[in-house]
């Protein structure tokens, strides 16, 4: 029998009230992240202070667990990781039915993430503890099986992918650097969740469509940082995902061939900025302000569409959208801070 | 058994569906605040409160068929 | 009287740099302002800058914290607090010594918990194999063999047999109810054998690694068990100790740390320049005079306080605008009272209820705080909450019942559960006494005590009726029998309360918008409901319907003048909540249905007693008892159903009629010390 480990079982259709409740929990929880006032502060503070400020938020348990064993920099690091593993771990276990099993293959997006960081770990000579704390344990890989991976030589490591099924990744491995096979994997995990909800329930089809999105969102980041590199058009159409929703493969190849001004101007006629003309052309030169205000433009976008469906799936993923990217926000301010980056560059970053 | 009489017999009935059907009105109504009440006192304590009184809105559906039943009743003789 | 919230004035306060440590701590200790955290950019100010010594107090709170959550402590009670001089000194001392010594306990505690959880789950996954009874070894290693072991209901071996494949069968001793097997076949026909159990529910059981008997195995798992729950109680019992001997110091010091962190960090709330911080916020305007004070104690007149004005405020504002290059037209105008309300919903409220009042303040506050400037409707809830909630329960003797609960809750040693702890728990205690009283006296009016007729046509007592020729009205009123009279009256309450609730609209909108918008807006609502009431029970009650009669047509006038503002007002969309009011004053007829289906049940436990009680002997005790614990529930629903009907009806049917609501809580800058002294 072979294993997808790409996908999970559970097509059970959810009832109405189902959503009522999972919505409202996870609405709870979107209430608690931080509010967009918090980010300015953090700019202003050290990072023990910033440790602590999360400390007496919805990080508490995290920072209270590892604040004996881990200061500074790793402290906050360590405990982002694991409460969005707890976070999502949580999601997936309030859910039924098919919500269940689309958000338990939503997050194997962490298992990918997990074994190229343990691969990137063992060919580059990284000690294990430091690749454990790279680690977000929010995918269906267990710690145990995580464990091993870490643990493991280079040849166990891929005798144990093979037996969970990652066959072709392995096959991939002896012939590409380590970043293909990474977006190979990538590739087969977004097919997969296209194809798992392509037809089915009207939730099924708003994740279709939203998992569609992100696609977009991703290739237009990596289209960008193509470009700007200077990346042959050709080159560029290898790196980008199928099935977007706006910016299907066609329109991309149409893009591919015209210069970075005329890209950002068509990219605005997009319907995800059709109310805010003008506000994405802000700095060309330096991708990462333009790369943060996208990730805005997805995020709102998200939860503008969630608004309009409140008991449909789409709740719950523009939350995890949030989350991440609240994740990704207290991360770059610490990452900057420990870097001694000036405030302004750090605040670039963030997307707030 | 005494005879009722066919009218009265139907005011009877009348008063039954308007307080029946109303009631499961409610409790349609109800079965998703109520889903939702307990999933956001779930996340936070202080939700209890409201909730609950959320979750009562529709029942005057309810209460408006109770009052239609009685307005119905006092007409039997 | 706790109609208006506590007038507060709003200050800005310009602390030089080198002042700002002692300002800020004087200002934390005195527990007065509440400060207006700033927006970085706001007035061309960034944000200030948090004061040295932040970060390390940061990591050493971080470090705290953790030994206190390892140490699992969530309150202490200390004799005497303790002084942070001494209490810093010694914690400095110990710190990490004892730092280590608890993670070292912590680690090993969840390293043992890990391992009791992993034996367990062993314990549970042999299970099977113990029913099953086979030796462990005999499951694995063939060459040619696969074992099937699991779950399975109905017959699958005759299918087996009928394709001819060859199998040896091991049931478990209690197979008729788990469907619990082992099944040996040739390895080559597993996919066949397996697609022909999946027929049957099949499910897996996960296999075990071990050898020889499992009974033999799980007496060692038990064993190993009994071992690390040993170790782990040792660990405990040494956190304990720990826990015993430092954890009033350690809550004390985090509390210090806490108190220190929070005024180094007091710069972030407010507007910075490299030499100055900027202290926005609001006083208690009858304290200003001792913010003033300490304030000079602490760093002499080297600060610069201002009163910031409604009008300077808006006027900042329309200067700001017009220096911008526009010129002040009417439109600005407008802007500058946007602005006014802006700063007033800002405002921090502090309410001027006395406590007696403060279990209904709460019930308001469920839904959202009252703003600064708009009437606090608590005063008014503290009676007609008690009326609609004794207008439904109305029995004398859950009343008593209430009341009686009432003292049991004060006096009793339960502390109570969940948020009904502490002060609020004597809050709704009081409240539950309230609505007794008025309980009983409703109760009085329709002659009820445990859904028993005390007087009237049936009643046990006396039973008479007492006519009341001014209003043309036998006392007590039965329910049952005088259904329509309820229902008038409810509708007549709902009437009033509306009434009530569309005239404090006036007040607070005339506050809000000017007068035009009140009376365009809420009279025009007065006018339409008075109308409308003459002219529909005119055209319900009257034999013949005259529309020249005089009351008529001052029905009509009003209803139609009320309409006619409205319109103007609000435009033809006013019109689309004509039919809401309606159902809003319907909705009154709740206080008597509620009280109906409570009646309704108090009536059924009566009489099934009562049946129980006349067939005499040993079921008279059961017909007690049965009574009884009907009653019991029915007072316990009593106590729900009427109450959260009691606020819908002042939420949904009487706030909405005056209520903005969205006031920010007062809340100083600044904490009491608990456990710590300075």
């Amino acid at each position: 029998m072979k294993i997808n480990p790409f996908r999970s079982e559970g097509r059970a259709k959810v009832a109405i009230r189902h959503f009522a409740y999972f919505n409202a929990r996870v609405l709870a929880m979107r209430a608690k992240l931080l509010p967009k006032e918090t980010y300015p502060k953090f700019l202003q503070m050290g990072i023990p202070e910033i440790a602590r400020s999360l400390g007496e938020s919805e990080y508490k348990t995290e920072i209270e667990q590892l604040g004996q064993k881990y200061r500074g920099v790793d402290l906050v690091e360590y405990s982002l990781n694991r409460n969005l593993a707890t976070t999502f771990h949580g999601l997936i276990e309030k859910a039924q039915g098919e919500l269940q099993s689309l958000l338990m293959d939503y997050m194997r997006y962490y298992d990918l993430e997990n074994i190229t960081t343990a691969l990137r770990g063992k060919l580059s000579g990284i000690s294990d503890e430091d690749v454990e704390e790279a680690i977000i344990p929010a995918g269906s890989l267990t710690d145990a099986q995580i464990n091993k991976l870490i643990e493991a030589s280079y040849d166990d490591t891929m005798e144990i992918l093979r037996k969970m099924g990652y066959d072709e990744a392995v096959d991939l491995i002896t012939d590409l650097p380590l970043p293909e096979v990474e977006d190979h994997l990538i590739k087969m995990y977004y097919a997969n969740l296209l194809e798992k909800t392509s037809g089915g329930s009207k939730n099924m089809k708003m994740f279709h469509h939203f998992i569609s999105i992100d696609i977009d969102f991703m290739n237009l980041i990596n289209f960008l940082r193509l470009k700007r590199d200077n990346t042959p058009s050709t080159k560029v159409m290898e790196y980008m995902m199928p099935g977007g929703a706006q910016l299907p493969h066609k329109k991309l190849k149409e893009l591919a061939d015209l210069d970075m001004e005329e890209i950002l101007t068509r990219i605005e006629g997009l319907a995800y900025f059709r109310e805010h003309q003008g506000e994405l052309t802000g700095e060309k030169d330096s991708l990462t302000a333009l790369e943060a205000s996208l990730l805005k433009f997805q995020l709102n976008y998200a939860v503008r569409e969630a608004r309009q469906n409140p008991l449909s799936i789409l709740v719950v993923l523009s939350y995890i959208l949030a989350k991440r990217v609240e994740v990704a926000n207290i991360r770059n301010i610490v990452r900057g801070k420990e870097g001694d980056l000036p405030t302004e560059l750090i605040r670039n970053q963030l997307v707030l | 058994m005494t005879d009722i009489g066919v009218g009265v017999g139907l005011i009877a009935i009348a008063a039954g569906l308007a307080m029946g059907l109303s009631a499961l009105a409610a409790a349609i109504g109800e079965m998703a605040i109520g889903s939702a009440a307990v999933g956001a006192t779930a996340e936070d304590r202080d939700m209890f409160g409201k909730g609950l009184i959320l979750t009562v809105l529709p029942e005057t559906l309810a209460i408006f068929g109770l009052v239609v039943a009685v307005l119905l009743w006092l007409k039997m003789p | 009287m706790g109609l208006k919230a506590e007038p507060m004035t709003r200050i800005l306060i310009v602390v030089p740099r080198d002042r700002v440590p002692a300002a800020t701590s004087a200002l934390y200790d005195l527990q007065l302002l509440h400060v207006h955290d700033h927006v970085e950019g706001r007035d061309g100010l960034a944000l200030g800058h948090p004061l040295p010594g932040a970060s390390v107090a940061s990591e050493m709170l971080i470090r705290l914290r953790a030994m206190i959550a390892t140490l699992d402590i969530s309150e202490v009670t200390l004799d005497m607090r303790r002084p942070i001089a001494s209490l810093m000194e010694e914690l400095e001392a110990k710190f990490d010594h004892l730092e280590h010594e608890i993670e070292t306990l912590g680690d090993n505690r969840n390293r043992l918990r890990a391992e009791t959880r992993n034996i367990e789950q062993q314990m549970t996954n042999l299970e099977p194999y113990i029913s099953l009874g086979i030796d462990l070894d005999l499951y694995k290693d063939y060459e040619t063999l696969e074992v099937i072991v699991g779950n399975l209901t109905g017959d699958p071996w005759k299918v087996l047999r009928n394709a001819k494949i060859p199998f040896e069968l091991f049931k478990a001793k209690d197979a008729s109810k788990t469907g619990l097997f082992a099944l040996f076949i040739e390895k080559d026909r597993t996919d066949e054998v397996r697609a022909i159990i999946g027929e049957f529910n099949f499910t897996p059981v996960p296999s075990f690694e071990g050898k020889g008997d499992p009974r033999t195995v799980r007496v060692r798992l038990k064993e190993k068990l009994a071992k690390v729950n040993s170790a782990l109680e040792e660990v405990e019992l040494d956190l304990k100790t720990i826990r015993k001997v430092h954890g009033e110091s350690l809550f004390a010091a985090e509390e210090h740390l806490s108190i220190q962190v929070e005024k180094a960090e007091s710069p972030l709330r407010c507007g910075g320049t490299p030499n100055a911080l900027f202290v926005e916020g609001w006083v208690p305007s009858k304290s200003m005079d001792d913010l003033e004070g300490t304030l000079t104690d602490a760093v002499g007149d080297s600060y610069h306080i201002e009163v910031l004005t409604d009008e300077e405020l808006a006027g900042h504002d329309k200067a700001a605008v017009a220096a911008d290059g526009g010129e002040p037209t009417s439109e600005e105008e407008k802007e500058g009272e946007v602005e006014h309300v802006d700063t007033v919903k800002e405002t921090p409220v502090l309410s001027t209820n006395s406590e007696g009042f403060k279990a209904y303040e709460y019930l308001i506050k469920l839904v959202s705080t009252p703003r600064y400037d708009e009437i606090d409707p608590t005063l008014f809830m503290y009676f007609t909450f008690p009326l609609f909630f004794a207008l439904m329960v109305g029995d004398i003797g859950y009343g008593i019942m209430f009341i009686i609960l009432g003292f049991w809750m004060l006096n009793s040693k339960w502390k109570g559960v969940g948020i009904v702890t502490g002060i609020t728990r004597r809050r709704l205690t009081k409240m539950i006494m309230i609505s007794g009283l008025f309980t009983i006296f409703t109760g009085l009016m329709y002659g009820e005590f445990f859904g028993i007729e005390l007087f009237s046509t049936h009643g046990v007592l006396w039973p008479h009726y007492l006519y009341v020729p001014a209003l043309d009205l036998y006392l007590p009123i039965n329910r049952l029998e005088q259904a329509m009279f309820m229902i008038n009256l409810c509708i007549y309450i709902g009437v009033a309360h509306i009434l009530l609730g569309l005239c404090m609209g006036i007040v607070n909108t005339n506050h809000h918008h000017g007068l035009k918008h009140a009376i365009l807006g809420k009279f025009s609502w007065i006018l339409i409901v008075i109308g409308g009431y003459i002219v529909f029970r005119i055209l319900f009650t009257a034999d013949e319907v005259v529309l020249t009669d005089t009351v008529m047509m001052t029905g009509l006038i009003m209803m139609i003048s009320g309409i006619v503002m409205l319109i103007a007002g609000e435009g033809g969309g006013g019109l689309l909540e004509l039919p809401g009011i309606v159902s809003n004053i319907l909705s009154y007829t709740r206080l008597f249905a509620i009280g109906l289906s409570s009646l309704g049940i108090a009536m059924t436990f009566n009489n099934l007693g009562g049946i129980m009680v006349s067939q005499g002997g040993a079921m008279i005790i059961v017909g007690l008892i049965v009574a009884g614990l009907g009653h019991f529930i029915n007072i316990l629903l009593a106590l729900l159903a009427p109450s959260l009907h009691a606020l819908r009806l002042h939420y949904v049917e009487w706030m909405t009629k005056f209520y903005t609501g969205g006031g920010k809580e007062y809340l100083p800058f600044g904490r009491e010390r608990i456990y710590t002294e300075v």
